[in-house]
């Protein structure tokens, strides 16, 4: 999606510069993202920083005055990054596993018999769920 | 009602889930398993990487426990799994699910996501009754960024109501009152970011005078347990504690209490 679709979608126009995203922003303040310069940069087509320094922490969205989905935008653009095959080695990583076992992280051996004096069931692997091989595979996404 | 684990309680931190079940046990709260338990499909790296397949997962976690409630554990499920189901309840939404699970033989259906937190303040009177062994010490309340966005999305206040369940199990608790974060989301991504955020939020557990930190999100647990080593617990710990729980969780404490 093209910066000014997204300025649409998100209605940047409400944003008047007060940068409480950017108070809260627990990223910013050690020099990771800027949400208010995000915001203003796509409202003007001209954005070019670095989405993927962005926590995901949605504190910018919990406390915008004018209700701006400032994480939701900020997602868009990393999904827009993805796309085009730029994302950070770890989730990469993470997102190869979920393909190959259905399960984000690798599971112990020893982790049924910690359930089980624990009084808990096996674990249910990725794999054994009806349907998850197709999903995983991507035959559900469009 | 259906329990909804989650990958990281399910195979790293399953004390959670034991405790979980002990005071559902306890309050006449009936869990049985999820009719899909699998990966909620991340909402901070995954969702970024692959937004089609986001809700492909989705979907087919919902469809799996539709008209049922599920409750998660972790409040990365809770995020992601509370933003399928706004997304589901919409009319381009639920149709868009439809198409993606008719391809593999599934059939629409919508859960009513809740995190633990609500859970476990609903059922607050009997937490207060059941409580004898209340912990020792003063835990600062942190529900954690994205237990706080999907709970305020259903108009809860998470600190509020971590602190008043905490207040019936007896456990001496401080609410800070700043934006604190345990700077998962940038772990392993952009490494000193995540950790001079992790920093700022244990000097303020310090500063308020707390002993440890209670948490409902089970990532924000490993960040301090491990890369802080900062003491934590579980909200499900000290409240299955204070009933009585007595299973020996040490190993799952790398810092200790």
């Amino acid at each position: 999606m093209e910066q000014g679709t997204l300025a649409e979608k998100f209605e940047l126009e409400r944003c008047i510069q007060c940068k409480k995203c950017t108070r809260n922003c627990p990223s910013a303040k050690h020099g990771g993202i800027v949400p208010n310069e995000a915001v203003l940069g796509v409202r003007e087509g001209r954005y070019d920083g670095d989405p993927w320094t962005c926590l995901m922490c949605h504190r910018c969205s919990m406390v915008c005055p004018k209700g701006i989905e400032v994480a939701g935008l900020v997602l868009a653009l990393r999904n827009k990054e993805a796309e085009s095959g730029n994302i950070p080695e770890r989730f990469r990583r993470v997102y190869g596993n979920f393909r190959q076992t259905g399960d984000t992280m690798s599971i112990a051996g020893s982790v049924d018999e910690e359930r089980n004096s624990l009084g808990l069931t096996k674990i249910c692997r990725g794999p054994e769920v009806p349907g998850k091989l197709e999903i995983m595979s991507g035959r559900g996404t469009q | 009602m259906k329990l909804f684990p989650g990958c990281t309680v399910s195979s790293r931190l399953p004390f959670v889930e034991a405790a979980v079940r002990y005071i559902a046990e306890r309050l006449d709260i009936d869990l049985s398993p999820s009719g899909c338990n699998m990966c909620c499909f991340e909402p901070t790296g995954l969702r970024s990487v692959d937004p089609e397949m986001w809700r492909s997962v989705g979907s087919m976690v919902h469809s799996m426990n539709g008209g049922e409630s599920i409750v998660t554990l972790c409040e990365g499920c809770n995020l992601s799994l509370s933003s399928s189901e706004r997304a589901l309840r919409t009319e381009e939404g639920a149709a868009d699910a439809s198409k993606r699970l008719s391809k593999v033989g599934m059939e629409f259906g919508i859960a009513d996501v809740r995190g633990l937190l609500e859970l476990l303040h609903e059922n607050i009177d009997g937490i207060r009754r059941l409580s004898k062994s209340p912990a020792d010490g003063t835990g600062a309340v942190f529900p954690g960024c994205h237990g706080e966005y999907a709970y305020k999305g259903r108009g809860g206040d998470a600190a509020g109501m971590m602190s008043e369940v905490l207040d019936a199990a007896g456990c001496k608790n401080v609410v800070i009152k700043k934006p604190m974060c345990c700077g998962g989301g940038l772990q392993g991504v952009e490494d000193g970011i995540a950790a001079g955020i992790l920093q700022d939020t244990v000097g303020e557990f310090r500063d308020a005078g707390a002993d440890f930190a209670v948490v409902s999100c089970v990532f924000c647990f490993r960040r301090l347990d491990i890369s802080a080593r900062y003491p934590v617990m579980h909200i499900s710990e000290v409240v299955a504690r204070s009933m009585g729980w007595e299973a020996d969780v040490s190993r799952y404490h790398r810092t200790e209490l």
